[in-house]
């Protein structure tokens, strides 16, 4: 005969009691305030072992008996013909080259997914888009940039008006024949000098930004980057790895406590900045190339982010460190557009 | 009413004994591709519950992982289609503010309600009965009126939607209260506002000052911001503490059960900050292994304090199992976890 003790709950009150569990091969009987009970082992209910949490056996009655003894459980489903699959889990979690493993493994998939699977996911999911939805987006996302006010219809000047002419003139004889990219210029309170490409192929670039540039060089310059986020789609590629991001990191880490979702918010937030970079960089390298097969000068790129920078200076620095910036570091991409033009 | 005993909350989980059940299941659930991983919750749960202890008894949980998988797959879909809408069509994500206003109050609901069942003590369930039109309320009418009034009726928001999750809940036939007032809830809106302010003065100084410290030593300006970056971390890390520690106080010492029980707890502000930002730090430095340790000490702080207060023994008094509801119910089987914890 084997025996059990632990604690023993009706179901109907909360009263703590005290119970044996006593077993044979042959028969399984629950003792309570020295009643004893006959009981089959098909009719309770045993809580699967995890670690040292006490054991939870549920009556037909709705009664239950809760008990540390653990090892003497599972001698009792052993006994009644249970394969192993109560503690399977458990063997699996107390297993330590697991443990290891599963670290590693997770920290490596992890990588994986951030690095490889949805950079490539979006990229395959953007080639398969229609352009006509792709062209919607744009719209959409411009109709809200102007409706909120970030970009305004700018008063043009006279002479501002010719300028533009030529400029868009200059902006055509770069721009390959099959692309369909459309150029807008603006007013931008909020972003300033600045120019920027939407999903569609758009591009705004501020009146500003022109007031800024001492000539056209300059300007075809930073267009060439913007068009360099429009060959690549970089726009809805990053829309599309945001959502991506954001939906693994729901689904894995789908119940991390309050105070430590504090540390996956950070990180992700990191991560995501860090895709942004790489589509900078890539559209720098297709400016450089565009810039040199044309035959202008890459300085014209660096002088231009000299000038921003400068313009920046005091109020934009917060955002320049490489990890905290959505664009690599500009002294670093400054110096990648001289050395080309020293080639 | 005089209480007398106090009896403690005890919690026993150890970092290093959940860290084991932490990884593997996480690992069991990526490489099933999420499948496994509403298992995973019911052990990861099961450990957690079952090493608090309260006289000598502890707590369970006991969810079936059938239910909280299907209600994973309902809130995913919901989930990629409002993220992906919003991120693609920003038009089309104004007009998921609608079907999201109505569909979250019920899953919200769902999830309070699975919680509260499987949640077990001495054999007695935990119940929660609230409606669709009570969870609309509070979750979206209120918090709305608190927008549109610029924050005047905010207090009452927030005292509401306490009062919801703490008034709606049961142990077995004993329906719990929920006693902080509105004017408390506005004391505590008003302590957020003032801390913030002058966190904001103080954050001002620092990075002016740090500002200048680091140009006169000739920092590179790149490094400015990663600098600026970890001092905002850490005052966002004490904000969230503050607010967590005044909520918390709040929501405990305004659960009673009439005339018989109530709680008290006496988190500090200070403490739980110094773990959060110890916690943040050594998650990051060891790229997330140290998370299930992290999660034991925010419980083991938070369980520290907390207190039931009684007088007499909770063998004495008993609860009442809900005649209604068996100890294992036939309602559960049209229940979903959405996990959405609050």
């Amino acid at each position: 005969m084997n025996m059990v003790t632990g604690d023993y709950f009706s179901g109907l009150e909360s009263r703590r009691l005290t119970c044996q569990l006593v077993w044979s091969a042959e028969q399984i009987r629950l003792v309570v305030d020295e009643k004893e009970t006959p009981i089959k082992m098909a009719d309770l209910n045993i809580s699967s072992r995890l670690d040292r949490v006490p054991r939870s056996i549920r009556f037909p009655d709705g009664s239950q008996m809760l008990t540390d003894n653990n090892q003497a459980i599972d001698e009792l489903q052993k006994l009644h013909g249970d394969e192993g699959r109560a503690t399977l889990a458990h063997r699996l979690e107390s297993y330590i080259p697991l443990v290891i493993f599963s670290w590693v493994a997770i920290v490596g998939i992890a990588a994986w997914l951030y690095v490889y699977a949805v950079p490539v996911l979006a990229e395959s999911a953007v080639a398969l888009a229609p352009a006509a939805w792709k062209a919607d987006i744009g719209s959409d996302i411009f109709d809200q940039l102007i409706k909120n006010r970030y970009f305004i219809d700018p008063e043009i000047t006279g002479e501002q008006s010719s300028r533009i002419d030529q400029l868009e003139m200059s902006l055509l004889n770069v721009t390959p024949v099959e692309s369909n990219v459309i150029v807008e210029f603006m007013d931008s309170p909020i972003f300033g000098a600045n120019a920027i490409a939407l999903p569609g192929d758009k591009i705004i670039m501020t009146m500003d930004l022109i007031e800024l540039a001492e000539n056209d060089e300059q300007l075809i310059a930073i267009y060439l980057h913007e068009l360099g986020h429009v060959h690549h789609h970089h726009a809805l590629r990053m829309a599309l790895q945001r959502s991506l991001l954001a939906l693994l990191l729901v689904i894995t880490t789908g119940d991390v406590a309050t105070g430590t979702d504090l540390a996956v918010t950070v990180p992700t937030m990191l991560l995501s900045l860090s895709y942004s970079r790489q589509f900078e960089e890539q559209a720098d390298d297709f400016a450089i190339e565009r810039l040199i097969q044309y035959g202008i000068s890459t300085q014209h790129f660096a002088t231009i982010m000299d000038k921003l920078a400068a313009r920046g200076e005091g109020s934009n620095w917060m955002i320049n460190a490489e990890y905290l910036s959505t664009h690599p570091a500009p002294e670093d991409r400054v110096a990648k557009f001289r050395a080309a033009d020293s080639k | 009413m005089d209480y007398s005993t106090e009896i403690p909350f005890e919690f026993h989980g150890d970092g290093k004994d959940y860290f084991r059940i932490w990884v593997v299941n996480l690992f069991l659930s990526v490489i099933s591709l999420g499948i496994y991983s509403a298992w995973a919750k019911v052990r990861n749960n099961r450990y957690l519950y079952s090493h608090l202890h309260l006289d000598g008894s502890c707590f369970e949980y006991i969810a079936n992982p059938k239910q909280i998988l299907i209600g994973r797959v309902i809130a995913v879909v919901l989930l990629s289609i409002s993220v992906i809408g919003s991120e693609l069509f920003p038009l089309v994500g104004l007009w998921l503010l609608l079907p999201t206003a109505l569909i979250l109050p019920w899953m919200i609901l769902k999830s309070l309600q699975f919680r509260a069942r499987n949640s077990v003590y001495r054999n007695i369930r935990f119940g929660f009965h609230a409606n669709y039109f009570e969870a609309l309320l509070v979750i979206v009418v209120y918090p709305i009126l608190a927008v549109v009034s610029i924050g005047l009726l905010s207090g009452f928001a927030i005292q509401r939607f306490y009062n919801f999750v703490v008034g709606h809940s049961s142990y077995g036939n004993t329906q719990f209260e929920f006693q902080s007032s509105i004017g408390e809830f506005y004391g505590f809106v008003f302590s957020v506002i003032f801390a913030t302010l002058g966190m904001a003065i103080l954050i001002g100084l620092i990075a002016a000052g740090a500002q200048f410290g680091l140009m006169s030593l000739d920092v590179p300006k790149q490094y400015f911001g990663l600098v600026i970056g970890a001092m905002g971390m850490v005052v966002y890390i004490w904000q969230f503490a503050y607010i967590k520690v005044k909520l918390t106080n709040l929501m405990y010492s305004g659960v009673t059960i009439p005339a018989w029980y109530t709680f008290t707890t006496s988190l500090k502000t200070w403490d739980l900050f110094k773990i959060y930002l110890v916690n943040t730090i050594l998650i990051l430095l060891s790229l997330g292994l140290y998370i299930p340790f992290a999660r034991i000490k925010v419980m083991q702080y938070r369980v520290s304090s907390l207190r039931f207060v009684t007088t007499q023994s909770l063998d004495e008094f008993t609860f009442k199992n809900d005649p209604n509801v068996s100890a294992i119910g036939q309602e559960v089987g049209e229940m979903f976890d959405f996990g959405i914890s609050l």
